[in-house]
């Protein structure tokens, strides 16, 4: 199987000034070192904390920001950083959703123009035949006749992301990168996108990387699941195994730390002490030592790598390679 | 039982008051009928029609419901935080008190002090430019009376209450340089300066990580425990409220639809709005199945069906649920359904 999209050492810095007034600059490590593959039809969840770098991923995936060292390759080819022909050429087959739909459509166009526009960016077809596909495309994402022409502030919450998801499909893309496309909604409207976002998946063979906190969500729609950690990923698996059996200190945490209705309340929850650190003082070794429990000499010195443990599952901690 | 409360007839009132609260515990808050309706300058728009609560001492209380129901509205009304374009009707009793109008001076004794509550952004609830200890000591002046070294020594107790690290440090800080788990600390802290009798936290962790989000979780379940005063926990989350929450309360498009204990209503949803919520949420202990979406979306409360405000979107619509607004009714022992199919 040939990978769609593939990310090889991706990493991103950004210079900062440090902390109190006199401090010595310092280099913010939104993404710092992290490689995979996603292959066509298939979904790669990215989950994380604020902060760890998921949505910097997004960015570098689809070459809106360059990264500082390692590349992204898209069906064989790499991905530019810059903004030239190459880069739109590819750019038609990659497509972005993001967390508030109101933000991301324009507040004066209606729904059908919306959807229509980027065919006439790209100059294809004449105005009726736009209008024809636009139309087309809507009702199969599940909006009815009467909102097409409706402005975003006349739609709901749902139909407005039903809308970003029709202009993201009309030129027919291979991947969509989609960043907390669900967060934003009610419960009972989360259900109706992830829903709709696995019918399309099916029927276009389209690719997803998945970004979200909320773990729930993460595991209905994906094939594999990377956790993110402070700009590295720190385990990466198929999201049963992953969630039904963490093997990482901090997976850990994060699958006990989900609330659930049905949880049996027997079941200690781990909870983790302080914050997790800012990524511009990352600390030295393992970048979870300070809050993990398990922690080690080795730990606070050297920094594990990503290793395979089997069966597919990739974790970065030495308490399991000493096992 | 006759005899004995006549052999009181004599006695003080306060012997008698003490019986009564034994025999008949009395809600700490009891709200009914409250309405809200807001005024756009045109037309009234209600929001809120017609809600009945009562929460008893020491209780947690879990509201939940979409954007919209009026889960948050009913304690903005409760407290006249709403503002001069909000018209409320409806009475609240506190601890058998009646609190006269819901509005002006009677209630500056109340909020803040024996009503306390907490919100979702804690660092837009905090004032940018003051510190952190200022602010506690604020608060402690106003509602405790506490002045200067007092007050100080007070909020830094406070602080160290709701387990600040280094809270001497934090004292002088301000909200900016505080992540925003210690922050919701903070305004936690705040809310107990004046010892409140209910805190009222309204989705106090939802733009929380979610390792910060079981800190916040736990602490206050912790300090129910020590103080125990009463909580009122607001979340659009089903698995947050079940966390920390006795008792269950689900609001859609401005009406209560149904309550009861937790354990039972996450086990035995009744109305079709809560088994549809329950079914909508994706669940990591079963393997993934494709989730049961309700279909359509929250009504805009100018548009309001006539009936049952849930009636567009039920599968067990029937004609009558066009024409009757359902009123509660309890099918089992504390637990109440407003809906016409269960009923029948």
């Amino acid at each position: 199987m040939t990978a769609l999209l593939e990310v090889r050492d991706l990493a991103r810095h950004y210079p900062v000034r440090g902390a109190g007034l006199w401090s010595t600059p310092a280099t913010l490590r939104a993404v710092d070192g992290i490689s995979f593959t996603l292959a066509p039809g298939r979904t790669l969840g990215l989950v994380g904390e604020s902060g760890c770098g998921k949505s910097t991923t997004a960015r570098l995936a689809l070459g809106l920001l360059p990264p500082t060292t390692g590349e992204v390759r898209f069906k064989g080819a790499p991905v530019p950083a810059q903004r030239n022909g190459a880069w739109r050429t590819l750019r038609r087959q990659m497509q972005m959703v993001y967390q508030d739909p109101l933000a991301a459509l324009d507040r004066r166009l209606s729904a059908v123009e919306q959807v229509a526009e980027p065919l006439k960016v790209f100059d294809e077809g004449d105005p009726a035949q736009r209008l024809e596909r636009a139309r087309a495309l809507m009702a199969s994402v599940g909006l009815a006749p009467h909102l097409f022409t409706r402005y975003p502030h006349e739609l709901s919450g749902g139909q407005r992301q039903r809308v970003v998801l029709a202009r993201a499909l009309i030129m027919s893309p291979a991947l969509l990168v989609c960043d907390e496309p669900v967060s934003a909604l009610d419960v009972s409207v989360q259900a109706q996108v992830i829903n709709l976002l696995q019918d399309l998946q099916a029927e276009r063979q389209l690719a997803f990387l998945f970004i979200s906190h909320d773990l729930k969500v993460v595991r209905q729609v994906s094939h594999e699941v990377a956790v993110m950690y402070l700009g590295r990923i720190v385990e990466q698996g198929a999201p049963e195994e992953l969630f039904q059996r963490p093997l990482h200190p901090y997976t850990q945490a994060l699958v006990s730390a989900i609330p659930s209705p049905w949880r049996d309340a027997s079941e200690r929850r781990i909870v983790l002490q302080g914050d997790p650190p800012s990524p511009a003082q990352v600390p030295p070794g393992c970048s979870f030592h300070p809050r993990c429990a398990h922690a080690t000499a080795l730990c606070r010195e050297q920094r594990p790598q990503l290793a395979d443990v089997g069966s597919g599952r990739r974790v970065a901690c030495h308490l399991l390679k000493a096992d | 039982m006759n005899a004995v409360l006549s052999s009181f007839r004599d006695a003080d009132e306060l012997a008698r008051e003490s019986l009564r609260l034994v025999t008949t515990p009395e809600p700490l808050v009891c709200i009914r009928d409250l309405r809200v309706a807001f005024d756009d300058g045109l037309v009234e728009v209600p929001v809120l029609h017609g809600v009945d609560m009562d929460i008893r001492r020491g209780e947690a209380l879990g509201i939940v419901g979409e954007s919209g129901c009026g889960k948050s509205v009913t304690w903005l009304a409760v407290l006249g935080l709403l503002g001069r374009r909000a018209r409320v009707s409806g009475s609240m009793h506190l601890a058998g008190e009646p609190v006269h109008g819901l509005s002006g001076d009677a209630l500056a004794r109340i909020r803040g002090k024996r009503i306390a509550m907490i919100f979702q952004d804690p660092s837009s609830a905090l004032n940018p430019v003051l510190r952190v200890g200022r602010q506690l000591t604020e608060a402690l002046a106003l509602h405790r009376g506490l002045q200067g070294a007092a007050a100080r020594a007070e909020a830094l107790r406070l602080l160290e209450r709701v387990h600040i690290p280094s809270a001497k440090q934090r004292l002088d800080a301000y909200p900016h340089e505080l992540s925003g788990g210690m922050n919701q600390r903070v305004m936690i802290a705040m809310a107990l300066a004046g010892e409140p009798d209910l805190l009222v936290a309204d989705e106090p962790t939802t733009a929380l990580d979610a390792t910060i989000q079981a800190q916040i979780l736990e602490l206050l379940t912790e300090i129910r425990n020590d103080t125990g005063m009463a909580m009122v926990l607001i979340s659009h989350d089903l698995g947050v409220i079940a966390e920390v929450c006795e008792r269950v309360m689900v609001m859609y498009a401005g009406r209560m639809v149904e309550q009861a204990e937790s354990r039972r209503l996450f086990s035995h949803p009744q109305h079709p709005y809560t088994q549809g919520l329950l079914a909508a949420l994706p669940d990591l202990a079963r393997p993934p199945v494709r989730l049961s979406a309700i279909a359509g979306s929250v009504p805009e409360p100018r548009r309001m069906p006539a009936g049952c405000g849930f009636g567009p979107r039920c599968e067990r619509f029937q004609p009558s649920c066009g024409l009757v607004t359902p009123v509660p009714l309890e099918v089992a022992s504390r637990h109440h359904v407003a809906c016409l199919q269960v009923a029948a």
